[in-house]
């Protein structure tokens, strides 16, 4: 068996990631347990080649990068059934926490791939051009979908702003 | 009255208070067994190789033999090139339906494109299956095995705007428009 390496720094980053992966993978329809699943799978990725990993400029934007694909790769194969099993109803929803609800409510009006150029950009902090690489999309598009999903925001923010009190 | 930074902030401080919101743990027992377990893909994936090399050989030396017998006729499907591979793009045209590629060298790499990546499964009659994958179909041209599709909108592409880049170890052989035409890629 391959050496272990080092799990101090990986725990550390494990403790702190884990939870932000957990809330912003997939839609609020996702369960739990198949966030835990696929977040799980991701870091076990990660832990594998740590050495690798921990070096890198933006590791947090990797980790989701590699969760969401799990995610995705996880409901294409599945038979509906399956991914129904994976789905909350209207009643569990309301189980997760509410700041992850209205997290994923904020970003309802956008496509899929706005939602996940949107938190790249601006939760993990990722420029244009490494958007633009990580997705396999030219730098062009990556501006456009954050154009787009721009101008979507502008108009609802402000109203679920002005609900939540959050200013 | 909401300008783009502003949106940001928004958003940035609403994941803060989700992630949270979920409980916080280190990593335990359960975490390194699913270490283990996702430990054994590149192993088995050797053992994939060296059984599609042997099926493979095992091909050779039957068509050898069969032509030192005499009879004609057997037929293979030679496999695919593996490897780092020069990078490539194309633009996605009108109506493309599909996109050939081949496979990602490896798995980081088909995740960062969104890409599944699956083994070969060369079986003894010859027939060429890409095990965990049914959304990836072989693509056969004039009898030679060019490369795999997958579903232009699993990969999000917007036709006639977008190009299709493939970093090292994955090529983008072609498109498939939807008249089911091959359109070979352009060199970069």
């Amino acid at each position: 068996m391959a050496a272990q390496p080092d799990t101090g720094d990986f725990d550390a980053w494990y403790s702190a990631i884990r939870p932000k992966l957990l809330a912003l993978i997939g839609g609020s329809n996702i369960s739990i347990e198949t966030r835990e699943e696929v977040v799980d799978e991701a870091l076990a990725r990660a832990f594998e080649r740590w050495d690798e990993v921990s070096e890198m400029a933006n590791r947090d934007g990797w980790a989701y990068v590699v969760a969401r694909n799990t995610l995705r790769s996880l409901l294409q194969r599945e038979s509906l059934a399956e991914k129904v099993r994976r789905m909350r109803t209207r009643d569990e929803v309301k189980e997760l926490p509410d700041d992850v609800v209205d997290f994923h409510m904020m970003l309802e009006p956008l496509t899929p791939t706005q939602r996940h150029v949107m938190v790249l950009r601006h939760v993990f902090g990722m420029t244009e051009p490494e958007i633009g690489e990580v997705l396999g999309i030219k730098r062009g598009t990556v501006s456009s979908r954050i154009h787009r999903s721009h101008a979507k925001l502008r108009s609802t923010l402000p109203l679920l702003v002005a609900m939540w009190g959050l200013r | 009255m909401t300008d783009d930074r502003e949106i940001g902030e928004l958003i940035r401080q609403a994941a803060d208070r989700a992630a949270d919101s979920m409980p916080r743990k280190y990593p335990g027992p359960d975490f390194f067994d699913r270490v283990g377990r996702t430990s054994e893909t590149p192993r088995r994936y050797v053992v994939y190789v060296a059984a599609a090399a042997a099926a493979v050989l095992a091909i050779v030396f039957s068509i050898a033999l069969f032509r030192d017998a005499g009879p004609a006729g057997v037929d293979t499907v030679s496999p695919p090139s593996t490897g780092p591979t020069a990078t490539v793009s194309t633009t996605v045209p009108e109506a493309v339906d599909q996109i050939a590629i081949q496979l990602a060298a490896d798995r980081e790499t088909a995740n960062a494109l969104g890409l599944a990546i699956g083994e070969l499964v060369y079986a003894a009659d010859g027939t060429i299956t890409l095990e965990g994958q049914p959304d990836l179909i072989p693509l056969v041209l004039d009898g030679e095995l060019i490369g795999y599709s997958k579903p232009a909108e699993i990969l999000d592409l917007q036709a006639g705007t977008d190009r299709v880049y493939a970093p090292d170890g994955v090529t983008v052989r072609g498109l498939i428009d939807s008249a089911g035409v091959y359109l070979p890629a352009e060199d970069s």
